[in-house]
């Protein structure tokens, strides 16, 4: 890893200027729609709220204040917003990555023709817009649903997908699955197979095999993937507000709601803790991970 | 089918196809006990698809491989304890050398004193003492090399199997890692199947070599067999250079044969041990074609005019046109009259002997 990095740092040097005005574009437009609005977006959370009709034309003032910050943690928004919050994003992450990373292998491993075709269908599933995803889960999940249709006709009682964690999961779990197996195939089809065929010869068994060869090779695959996972997972919106039914609401929601409320300070507040929660996680996943990782 | 008690691997009629490729086509094989048998054959003619056959990592899907007299067919690649060494060495890049070698002897519950013994046993076979800790990405290619096969020793195998393992080499640690190769081979005793597409390998370091084309054997045989009496024109024209002229015998007697060349010329030759057709390939090294400036008393002797000359140090391959427009091609060995006698324009003569010529069947 950091001879890449050393390599990449000498080319520069002997590039001169032109990789920073490669970059600038990028940077330019970042610094103005990113980190401007990010800025920003701190700096009013800090601001008083002013509600409607206090002052016209003004809904915040700006003058220094933690009320909002008060208002977050000392009500029931923990409870409410932040910890589904993080529940989703883990669990729906941690599933998606299991069920992804055999299906990226033997994408990974397939010959190169049929790689193609099911790198298509793959693709195929993130062609399908949000709202009709999410609606189609609506149908499958609802109390007169596919599932629960079935599962009656076998004589159990009725599961309650909508309004519960399970089915917030179940269709965030989905609407990963395909940026996971799109991540995980490219960098488990970057693990040289004679490695597994070397294991395989010193006499490991497949079981063997993928413990002591594939799955610690594919540690940074696996850790990118998680990070998209975590950071695609925690900005759901879509699917919390259908499947959710206003019970199970995530941190999106509730600056959706705050912002029809025109409480921008405190939709300020639920951003920068969505942007926090965000960090935190995938950083210390990440640490975990990256400690893992022994290739050189 | 009847297994030989003299040989440790047996291949029977043993065929592997992808799709509509034969890449093995009815091949049957065997080792003896501590030979080194080499597969040579050009890339894509089957011989790593053979040799991942025997290791079990591809499935075959016809005939037999027998190894030390049991049948393996099917047998998964982690219990034919078979040491395999690949082209790229695939050396574990996220553990250390030590844990690389200890990796097969952990799988087969080897106490951890002897781990260490064998480790450091292997590592001095090897030539590289004190190496445990490193990782593969501080090793050079001929480091990662040695490793690879200290690794596939360590278990101990009844075979050792090499993919190529010099090719990712440069040329001087090519041609030095082959001397100490087979030496290695030698001091452990083990029997080796070699799989290379470079003849010069296959000639220094084999007991026996196996040519290999479009997934078939064409000839098994000593490398001096090999390279003087082939059977095959592929095998003739593949192992070193050498003429080849297509012809017809037109007379045979009890000291020689006299064959009529389709480009008209008039060859002799020894009579043959084997069965001959009418039609045969007359095949000539380079090396036995000498060059006059008279007419030789040789009854192999044409007349023609040096074409080009290319200079490769110790000898001088010439190009020369007979006078019947027939090319072919001469290495004499070097000397300071060379470039005097023997420039291209000049008018020579050609000559070899009728024991140069090897007869084939076509």
């Amino acid at each position: 890893m950091s001879s890449i990095s050393i390599k990449f740092l000498r080319r520069i040097g002997r590039l001169g200027f032109t990789p920073y005005i490669l970059c600038a574009p990028a940077i330019i437009i970042l610094v103005f729609f990113f980190l401007f609005p990010a800025v920003m977006l701190l700096s009013v959370s800090f601001f008083k709220y002013l509600p409607p009709g206090t002052a016209i034309g003004k809904m915040y003032e700006p003058t220094f204040t933690l009320e909002n910050y008060m208002r977050f943690f000392k009500s029931a928004y923990l409870d409410g917003y932040l910890w589904p919050t993080i529940k989703v994003m883990v669990t729906s992450t941690i599933i998606a990555l299991i069920l992804s990373y055999p299906v990226a292998y033997s994408i990974a491993r397939s010959p190169p023709r049929k790689r193609k075709i099911l790198t298509a269908i793959t693709i195929a599933a993130l062609l399908v817009g949000p709202v009709v995803r999410v609606y189609s889960w609506l149908v499958i999940l609802s109390r007169d649903g596919i599932i629960n249709n079935f599962i009656s006709l076998l004589g159990f009682n009725k599961i309650e997908f909508l309004g519960t964690d399970l089915g917030v999961i179940i269709g965030t779990t989905q609407f990963l699955l395909a940026f996971l197996i799109f991540s995980l195939s490219g960098s488990i089809q970057n693990i040289n197979p004679s490695y597994e065929d070397a294991a395989r010869s010193l006499g490991a068994n497949e079981i063997y095999t993928f413990i002591k060869i594939t799955l610690p090779l594919s540690l940074p695959g696996i850790s990118s993937a998680v990070l998209l996972g975590l950071t695609l997972s925690a900005t759901m919106f879509e699917t919390p507000m259908v499947l959710g039914q206003g019970i199970v609401e995530m941190l999106a929601n509730l600056v959706f709601t705050e912002i029809s409320f025109l409480n921008f300070p405190f939709a300020s507040v639920a951003s920068v803790m969505l942007l926090a929660i965000t960090l935190t996680i995938s950083y210390g996943v990440n640490y975990l991970l990256q400690a893992k990782i022994k290739v050189r | 089918m009847a297994v030989t008690k003299i040989f440790d691997v047996e291949l029977v009629g043993v065929t592997k196809t992808f799709g509509k490729v034969k890449a093995v086509d009815d091949m049957s094989l065997g080792i003896k006990p501590k030979e080194f048998m080499t597969l040579l054959g050009p890339s894509g003619c089957g011989k790593t698809t053979a040799l991942r056959c025997i290791a079990g990592l591809e499935k075959h899907d016809k005939g037999d491989i027998f190894i030390k007299g049991q049948l393996v067919n099917d047998v998964p690649p982690y219990r034919r304890n078979i040491g395999l060494v690949f082209q790229d060495y695939a050396i574990f890049p996220h553990m250390t050398i030590f844990e690389n070698l200890a990796f097969g002897l952990k799988i087969r519950k080897v106490d951890k004193e002897e781990i260490n013994e064998r480790a450091k046993k292997y590592l001095e076979l090897v030539r590289l003492p004190g190496y445990e800790e490193r990782y593969a990405s501080q090793l050079s290619g001929g480091e990662r090399q040695r490793i690879a096969l200290a690794r596939s020793l360590i278990i101990e195998p009844t075979l050792l199997l090499l993919d190529e393992p010099l090719s990712n080499l440069d040329l001087k640690l090519r041609v030095q890692m082959r001397v100490e190769l087979a030496t290695m081979q030698r001091e452990v005793g083990i029997t080796t199947l070699y799989v290379t597409h470079d003849q010069g390998e296959a000639m220094a370091m084999s007991d026996r070599i196996a040519v290999m084309d479009h997934g078939r054997i064409k000839q098994v045989g000593t490398p001096t067999e090999i390279y003087n009496f082939p059977q095959d024109k592929f095998v003739a024209d593949f192992i070193g250079e050498a003429n080849i002229f297509s012809g017809k015998i037109l007379e045979r007697n009890e000291t020689e044969i006299k064959i009529s060349t389709d480009s008209d010329l008039t060859l002799f030759a020894l009579p043959a041990e084997e069965e001959l057709k009418g039609s045969v390939y007359v095949s000539v090294r380079p090396e036995a074609i000498k060059l006059y400036k008279q007419r030789p008393p040789l009854k192999n002797a044409f007349g023609g005019s040096i074409e080009a000359i290319e200079y490769l140090g110790s000898y001088v391959k010439c190009h020369i046109c007979l006078n019947n427009n027939q090319k072919v091609v001469a290495h004499i060995l070097y000397t300071k009259q060379v470039p005097d006698y023997f420039s291209p324009g000049k008018k020579i003569y050609v000559g070899w002997e009728h024991e140069d010529c090897t007869l084939i069947n076509r």
